[in-house]
């Protein structure tokens, strides 16, 4: 399968939301606050 | 990724890690490792589906996210993509501190500049870097 190709370099991520380990809610951008980020995809704990 | 943290830190860069596990295991794994990032739960896989990065190969555990890193720029512009479904293909430290400095190195204050020392004005116009250096002081 190939990702979605508008994932590519010089295009936007997508200002995903998702909940943390707490149960908050997180915005992408919220997190980021206007600096820079690594977006890691974890595959879990086997 | 947890060796990375202090220089975050100082550089005010983040990190966040999407993982289908649920938030209890999220929570045990960031506490053994001392992470202060956050993870961020997408146990139904949907987010990791919407993106077209799910593998599954394995019998047991699929879906899964192909474990992809993306390096953003402060506009959520994605600046490097690490495809890591083979291991060799995922990041290092220092790969990912290198991104890191290219991104910065993209804001127009990355270089000091001696106008900042002659007025706070000239501070707050630098790209909102006054503030750090009000906050330091």
């Amino acid at each position: 399968m190939k990702m979605r190709e508008d994932l590519k370099p010089g295009n936007k991520f997508p200002n995903f939301e998702l909940p943390d380990q707490d149960g908050e809610t997180l915005q992408l951008s919220q997190r980021m606050r206007g600096w820079p980020i690594i977006v890691v995809f974890y595959r879990g704990v086997w | 990724m947890r060796d990375l943290q202090p220089e975050l830190r100082v550089n005010y860069c983040k990190l966040v890690v999407v993982t289908v596990d649920d938030a209890e295991t999220s929570r045990e794994l960031r506490n053994r490792i001392g992470a202060e990032f956050p993870f961020l739960i997408d146990a139904d896989r949907t987010f990791i589906e919407a993106l077209d990065i799910v593998d599954y190969t394995d019998p047991k555990h699929s879906p899964i996210p192909i474990p992809y890193t993306f390096v953003l720029d402060r506009n959520r512009e994605i600046y490097r993509i690490y495809d890591g479904w083979w291991f060799v293909g995922r990041p290092t430290v220092e790969e990912l501190r290198m991104d890191l400095r290219a991104v910065m190195s993209r804001r127009p204050d990355y270089s000091y500049d001696r106008a900042w020392d002659e007025s706070l004005e000239s501070r707050e116009g630098a790209y909102g870097l006054g503030e750090v250096l009000i906050k330091k002081k």
